[in-house]
């Protein structure tokens, strides 16, 4: 245990003496918070649609909108379309003044299908409102006493809500601002930045330090342990101030605290395993770091870290399995979500320690391997 | 050679084997030292000296041969084995990015030193080394000498049984050079058992109790530097100068036992001696009494160089 205390201390202590690591660590991430705050932080809303148009019924429409928790912003022209066109808004809504159709265009987002479902389903009330005027207009109710009529019984009737199981928007339900975003940005970037611990591993064998570590009393297994120790505190350490910093700038709502802890635990360590892995395995560092970054992208990408894994074919989902990402991200899922616990969690967790118990002995066995070579 | 083998030997290999691809690196290998022996390997670049000790410290698996580390028998496999070892590699390996300091104090809790006594050690071992002054300084700051000194301060800092320094005076210059010899020297009167590999035979001849010389994976002779010298059969070659009855002397010379050849040359005699050492006031003896005063010798003995050629056909450095 001192032996595993020892290395994982020398290679925190290596890192930080390079003064570019307080960059890596403490000045970078400052990038990805603002990134994450922006798009995913602030007010748990559904998102912002543009409303273009004036008169009552944009005012109902406008209700009904804000009812359903998006954000709505009068626009007087049609600059809001180019607004969505970048992603900085989720929809535009334009309502006509007469009975002519409501027009909406919506975001290129997953979300924005939510967002087109929470729309249709406001102008459904405003269909709905609109015959029944006309009706009780041919009953001889007229004017205001028909509305205040109609919006009493809107009040206690049954709502009628359609949710439909193939609609991707569905598996969002019980998401803020989609906070998910967050986290799969976070998955992305820490376990990128764990994998680049393979280079001081590589470092420390064409330095002969780790062959001289191997004759003395110290196992493989334990210097593999400390190591990725190393790696992994500094990998936590990234990515408790990352998720620190977007819910106290930005109100990034991460969910229980505790399970959120273990998941970024054990998504870190898994990391770092594979960080030292791969520099048991790779002779050179630049090969190392190509390797580290590519297999970092690309479980990002089939993990869920990059679009939502509830948009994936079912094969990918499959593949999607064996990353890290993708348990990382099912357990964040129902932290957030479904306001899930460690409890709640432990079928990811599990996967994710597996994950590790098989990374680490293997890391040793290639480490061994790795220090007979020339 | 087993059953002659002390049975309180520091090290005993035998039969160490390890080849890598078609390349037999070392080829049954066998020796073992005695405590407080200092034990050279000596042979050229290539000879297979650092695989034989990469395989006594269980960084390289052997592919045949056993080793016993300080009675353990299965080698460097255990734990407990290992710590009675210290290992001084041919390359430096210290963290260039870490002080002296430091670095003792990584291999001194990987030797699980008791974080008590670890600070006076490390202490202790930068005295000893001579970096006491400069044990807060990255050791990339060092000179090649000091980074050597320290290189070897870490394979001495948990007082191991064995120590093993691989070609530990290369790319170093001449004045560190004998900084470490001299260290060496003084570690082998200490009593600690070492085992010294080297491609000088200088080296060898003056640190080592026994030496085995290597090449091409083979150990091809091993024994202590007048057991080796005589391998080649070749007697040493004294000359005496001097002034008086030269040619007296010379013939008295001629008929001691070990004397094999005397011929006179003007004002010396040039005789071929076994053992000459051993003869030396003898023969001076012998030249007084037969009336020669003599003012110069010269004894020149084969050495180690000539060994190796003898027995390889082949110089020591090519
Ligand atoms: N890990 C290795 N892989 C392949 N060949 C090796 C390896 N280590 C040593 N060799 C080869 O084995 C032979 C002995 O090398 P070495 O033990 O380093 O000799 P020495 O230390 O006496 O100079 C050399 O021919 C060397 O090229
Ligand atoms: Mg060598």
């Amino acid at each position: 245990m001192r032996a595993v205390a020892a290395i994982a201390g020398t290679a925190l202590r290596r890192y930080f003496r390079d003064r570019s690591s307080y960059f890596f660590v403490f000045v970078f991430p400052i990038a990805l918070i603002l990134l994450i705050g922006l798009q995913f932080g602030g007010d748990p809303g559904l998102g912002e649609v543009a409303l273009v148009g004036h008169g009552p019924r944009a005012d109902y429409l406008a209700r009904e909108l804000r009812d359903a928790s998006l954000t709505v912003t009068p626009f007087d022209d049609d600059s809001a379309r180019e607004l969505v066109a970048r992603g900085r808004i989720s929809a535009v809504v334009e309502v006509p003044s007469t009975g002519d159709a409501v027009t909406v265009t919506p975001g290129t987002f997953a979300r924005g299908q939510a967002v087109t479902a929470a729309i249709r389903q406001a102008v459904a009330a405003l269909g709905d409102r609109e015959s029944a005027l006309a009706a009780l207009a041919a009953a001889g109710v007229h004017g205001s006493a028909a509305a205040t009529a109609y919006d009493r019984v809107d009040d206690v009737g049954p709502r009628f809500v359609v949710k439909k199981s193939d609609d991707p928007g569905a598996d969002f339900d019980g998401l803020g601002q989609f906070d998910l975003g967050a986290a799969q940005q976070f998955n992305l970037f820490v376990f990128l930045a764990a994998l680049t611990g393979a280079v001081p591993l590589i470092q420390s064998r064409e330095l002969r330090v780790t062959q001289r570590e191997l004759t003395t009393p110290i196992s493989a297994f334990q210097l593999v342990v400390g190591e990725g120790l190393g790696r992994f505190v500094i990998a936590l350490i990234q990515g408790v101030y990352i998720a620190a910093g977007t819910a106290v700038l930005f109100g990034v709502r991460w969910g229980n605290l505790l399970a959120t802890l273990a998941t970024m635990v054990l998504f870190c360590a898994v990391a770092a395993a594979l960080g030292v892995l791969i520099g048991s395995t790779f002779d050179n560092q630049n090969a190392a770091t190509g390797i580290g970054i590519g297999i970092g992208l690309v479980a990002a990408a089939i993990g869920g870290s990059m679009v939502p894994l509830e948009l994936f074919p079912g094969a990918i989902v499959a593949v999607a399995r064996f990353t890290p990402h993708y348990w990382a991200y099912q357990a964040f899922a129902t932290i957030q979500r479904h306001d899930g616990t460690v409890a709640d969690i432990g079928g990811p967790l599990l996967v994710l320690g597996v994950m590790l118990v098989v990374l680490i002995p293997l890391g040793a066995t290639l480490l061994r391997r790795a220090v007979t070579r020339p | 050679m087993g059953a002659e083998q002390p049975p309180d030997a520091v090290l005993s290999v035998e039969g160490l084997t390890k080849s890598f691809g078609d390349r037999r690196a070392v080829d049954g290998v066998s020796f073992e030292i005695a405590p407080g022996e200092t034990f050279g390997l000596l042979g050229p670049n290539g000879a297979g000296k650092t695989t034989t000790i990469s395989m006594i410290c269980g960084l390289v698996p052997p592919d045949a041969g056993r080793i016993t580390l300080c009675g353990h028998a299965d080698g460097p496999a255990t734990p407990q084995a290992r710590s009675r070892l210290g290992y001084v590699p041919q390359d430096l390996a210290i963290y260039p990015d870490l002080t002296a300091r430091e670095n003792l104090q990584l291999f001194g809790r990987l030797q699980g030193i008791p974080r008590r006594a670890l600070t006076s050690r490390v202490d202790e071992v930068l005295e000893m080394v001579g970096l006491a002054d400069r044990a807060r300084d990255l050791t990339k700051e060092y000179s090649g000498g000091m980074k050597r000194r320290l290189n070897i301060g870490v394979g001495l800092l948990h007082q191991p049984d064995l120590l093993i320094l691989d070609e530990p005076t290369v790319g170093v210059d001449p004045q560190s050079r004998n900084a470490i010899l001299e260290a060496v020297d003084a570690l082998a009167a200490e009593g600690l058992a070492l085992l010294y590999t080297t491609h000088y035979m200088e080296e060898a001849e003056r640190l080592c109790d026994r030496i085995g010389i290597v090449d091409q994976g083979r150990m091809v002779a091993v024994g202590t530097v007048d057991e080796l010298l005589r391998i080649t059969g070749e007697a040493d070659a004294v000359a005496l100068s001097g002034s008086g009855a030269v040619g007296a002397a010379a013939a008295a010379l001629g008929e001691l036992d070990g004397v094999s050849a005397a011929s006179v040359d003007g004002t010396s005699i040039t005789l071929t001696v076994v053992d000459a050492p051993a003869h030396l006031a003898t023969m001076l003896a012998v030249a007084a009494e037969s009336g020669m005063s003599v003012t110069d010798v010269d004894v020149s003995r084969p050495d180690l160089e000539d060994v190796f050629l003898h027995l390889t056909g082949r110089a020591l450095r090519d």
